[in-house]
């Protein structure tokens, strides 16, 4: 029997994110304020909304109608010939293309244990945000790619958005993080934004560097879990730390001196992110698993340009 | 201050359970496995110095602590500790010896009362021969059943003899031998039971006082009849046979008198030898060197003069009842200061100087007197007066004790001193019945099981709180 098994804690089971009851509607909040305030005076004038997508941009072709598209891309001829309801698809101009990336390695359910330490895995609040970010890019007009896992998703409207939201919701935290090969991906080369959601713990911000020169933002969201962020709060003394992508363990004996040392170690390494992400004009969000997702949101709602 | 004692210090190997339990607590607290993403961060932090002492690595945490005060009171409890009452430094009982003359009449030999004083088993032992032997044997046990070490027994004596004190396991040697000379039984003082009835008193006697003790101790050896001779008048000795009197004839003892006495002496020792029924001789000091072992009454002698000169004055018989006109010299008191002497009344000279001319001990009477007379016509003062000095002055016959000394009266008790003053049977007089202390056991201290349980169980509490926490 391997040892190392034996000592396996519950954390580390895979187990599916799942979002709390209302999120949709929370999000949908959220995200009509944010757009709310991002609406200038003349465009209040205009009653339009010019960062909805495909308004002003390129005819690309037709698509079904679902339900929440934009009326104002119904392609009433189409429907006048009885040829079914389908919206006008246009390229943007004036929206860009966001991508979303989730860390769902198997170091994002840390946080998970059960018992007297438990609480919420990293994934779970990583989840939230991706999901939101999502609707909040869609909000403001521009396309956004949702890449977690092994899949990604083209969304393009608000309708869209459940299927993320599918993906999201069974999304299981495994194995090794693979973000680096998202951004060398063809089909993700148009890609002005890209937001990191994860514990950043298996990214070196080097790879950041070399984003910048491509001329793009990167902005990152990272998650730890409170035994990452204050391990002397829930163990103290001799402590064997198992990491869970690679199994490989290390006893320390976490003390204040250690948990201060620890503490700088950390805080260093998060300074090397937001300065490699300042490089892109991106920005560094701190998120701890258990917090709630709003306020999080928000706070990147009213920062980002 | 209490001590603590086990009725069952055998649990208490458990306690050597405690370096296995913290053994393995340190064994669990090693395998206490955490997942975590930074463990790149930790393995950096263990390259950088330690800001922390190393000795700190290997401690246990505190809820193994707790754990383990937790276990040690649990394993005390079941080995059910007592509190004590601690050994008292120095002189801490108090042990009221009776050495009244019953005391040295035999002691009970039946096994109730033996096994009433805890004795019954010591068959070893050589039997008491008085019934001070066997209360003290059995007061001593007590000592030892209470946890009174021997530096803290203070033995005291009250009675006829004079008050003496000793500290040590048991009285001294000379308390066990009767008076050779005899006890006078006029001038014999009860032993002051009550006035030391405290908790940290034993009172040994061979009878129960005529108050039972509420707080004091006893230890009575019992008191069964002992035929005897109860009284000696002249020629005639009374024995009480247990039932009755019987009358025998004896020899008349004996009152010598100093030739060299003031003559008013010496013819007042003649009525009152008379009276008393004593033959009367009048001897020369060095006859009184003489030893009369059966007969001896009462000597009455010349003391030997002191340093300064004969004084005239006038002497003060004790509380002034009688005046003399005399004149004496002072006693060279120095030169026999023994146990016993005491002075009786006081000669003032015209410039109220005061010296002591006579003095008594049992069998003795010294006059430094070279004349005396009666200031008044009255001569029953001086009669009655020098009668009661001479009275507490003999000796009483040999074997003669009073009636109510051979007397049946009480049975043995074997009793512990009482802190709270509440004892079975204390309202029921000097008979009442002994208190249910098994002489074969020490006191039982208060138990302390429950309060020993709780602290473990509180304990256990609060390490299951703290280990909860990862403390």
């Amino acid at each position: 029997m391997d040892s190392r098994r034996a000592h396996r804690p519950s954390e580390l089971a895979p187990r599916a994110g799942h979002f709390p009851p209302g999120f949709e509607a929370r999000v949908a909040r959220l995200v009509h304020e944010a757009a709310a305030r991002r609406r200038t005076p003349r465009e209040d004038q205009a009653g339009a909304a010019p960062r909805l997508q495909g308004a002003g941009g390129e005819f690309a072709g037709r698509r079904r109608y679902r339900p929440g598209d934009d009326l104002r891309a119904f392609d009433w001829d189409l429907y006048a010939r009885g040829q079914g309801e389908h919206v006008r698809i246009t390229s943007p101009e004036s929206g860009e293309r966001w991508c979303v990336v989730v860390d769902s390695s198997a170091s994002m359910g840390v946080g998970a244990r059960t018992g007297a330490h438990g609480g919420r895995p990293k994934l779970e609040l990583a989840v939230q945000l991706a999901y939101g970010l999502c609707a909040l890019g869609l909000s403001w007009g521009h396309q956004v790619s949702l890449a977690a896992g092994e899949r990604w998703l083209s969304l393009s409207s608000a309708a869209d958005l459940p299927l993320a939201r599918a993906a999201l919701a069974e999304l299981p935290w495994a194995g090794r993080a693979e973000l680096a090969p998202w951004f060398g991906r063809p089909a993700l080369a148009r890609v002005r934004r890209w937001i990191l959601v994860g514990d950043l713990l298996d990214l070196e911000p080097r790879l950041i560097a070399g984003m910048a020169a491509a001329r793009r933002r990167i902005d990152a969201v990272a998650v730890l879990a409170g035994i990452e962020w204050a391990p002397l709060e829930h163990c103290g003394g001799a402590v064997k730390w198992l990491d869970p992508e690679s199994l490989e363990e290390l006893e320390v004996h976490v003390d204040p001196g250690r948990a201060r040392d620890y503490a700088t170690a950390l805080g260093q390494h998060l300074e090397h992110w937001r300065s490699a992400l300042a490089r892109t004009r991106g920005m560094l969000l701190l998120a701890r698993a258990d917090d709630d997702f709003e306020p999080h949101l928000a706070r990147y709602a009213r920062t980002c340009p | 201050m209490n001590s603590l004692a086990f009725q069952h210090p055998w649990a208490l190997w458990a306690l050597c359970l405690l370096p296995a339990v913290a053994w393995l607590a340190l064994r669990g607290r090693r395998g206490a496995v955490h997942a975590t993403g930074t463990l790149g961060l930790w393995r950096r932090t263990l390259e950088t110095p330690r800001t922390e002492p190393p000795r700190a690595r290997r401690t246990l945490p505190l809820s193994a602590w707790v754990a383990l005060a937790a276990l040690v009171f649990g394993i005390a409890a079941l080995a059910h500790p007592t509190a004590q009452a601690a050994p008292r430094v120095g002189p801490a009982w108090t042990l009221v010896v009776d050495r009244s003359p019953s005391m040295y009449l035999p002691a009970p030999t039946d096994e109730r009362s033996l096994a009433t004083l805890g004795l019954a088993s010591a068959g070893a032992e050589p039997r008491a021969a008085t019934r001070l032997e066997l209360a003290v044997r059995a007061a001593a046990r007590m000592c030892e059943s209470a946890g009174i070490p021997p530096e803290s027994r203070r033995w005291r004596s009250d009675g006829p003899l004079g008050k003496s004190e000793f500290v040590g396991p048991l009285p001294p040697e000379d308390w066990f031998t009767a008076p050779t000379r005899g006890l006078d039984p006029l001038g014999a003082s009860p032993t002051p039971f009550e006035s030391l009835d405290r908790s940290d008193c034993i009172w040994v006697s061979d009878c129960e006082p005529r108050t039972a003790p509420l707080f004091a101790g006893r230890v009575c050896s019992g008191a069964r009849t002992v035929p005897g001779p109860v009284a000696q008048d002249g020629a005639t000795l009374r024995v009480w046979n247990g039932v009755g009197l019987e009358d025998s004839t004896v020899e008349r003892r004996v009152l010598r008198v100093d030739r060299g006495l003031p003559e008013p002496l010496r013819r007042f020792a003649a009525v009152w030898a008379e009276a008393r029924g004593f033959a009367r001789e009048e001897v020369e000091p060095e006859g009184l060197d003489a030893f009369l072992p059966d007969r001896h009454a009462l000597d009455l002698v010349g003391a030997e003069r002191g340093s300064g000169p004969a004084q005239a004055g006038t002497f003060f018989a004790p509380e002034d009842r009688v005046r003399f006109s005399a004149t004496g010299f002072e006693i060279a008191l120095a030169r026999e200061p023994g146990p016993g002497w005491e002075p009786w009344g006081r000669l003032e000279d015209p410039e109220g100087r005061r010296l002591t001319v006579v003095r008594r001990r049992l069998g003795w009477v010294e006059f430094s007197f070279e004349s005396l007379a009666p200031r008044t016509q009255d001569a029953a003062p001086f009669a009655v007066a020098l009668g009661e000095l001479l009275d507490g002055a003999v000796v009483a016959a040999p074997e003669v004790l009073p009636w109510s000394e051979r007397a049946a009266v009480g049975e043995a008790c074997f009793e512990f001193p009482s802190e709270a003053g509440i004892r079975p049977g204390a309202s029921a007089g000097p008979r009442g019945g002994p208190r249910p202390v098994p002489p074969g056991g020490a006191p039982r201290g208060q138990s302390l099981v429950s309060w020993f349980a709780w602290a473990a169980a509180l304990l256990a509490l609060g390490g299951l709180l703290l280990a909860s926490r990862g403390r």
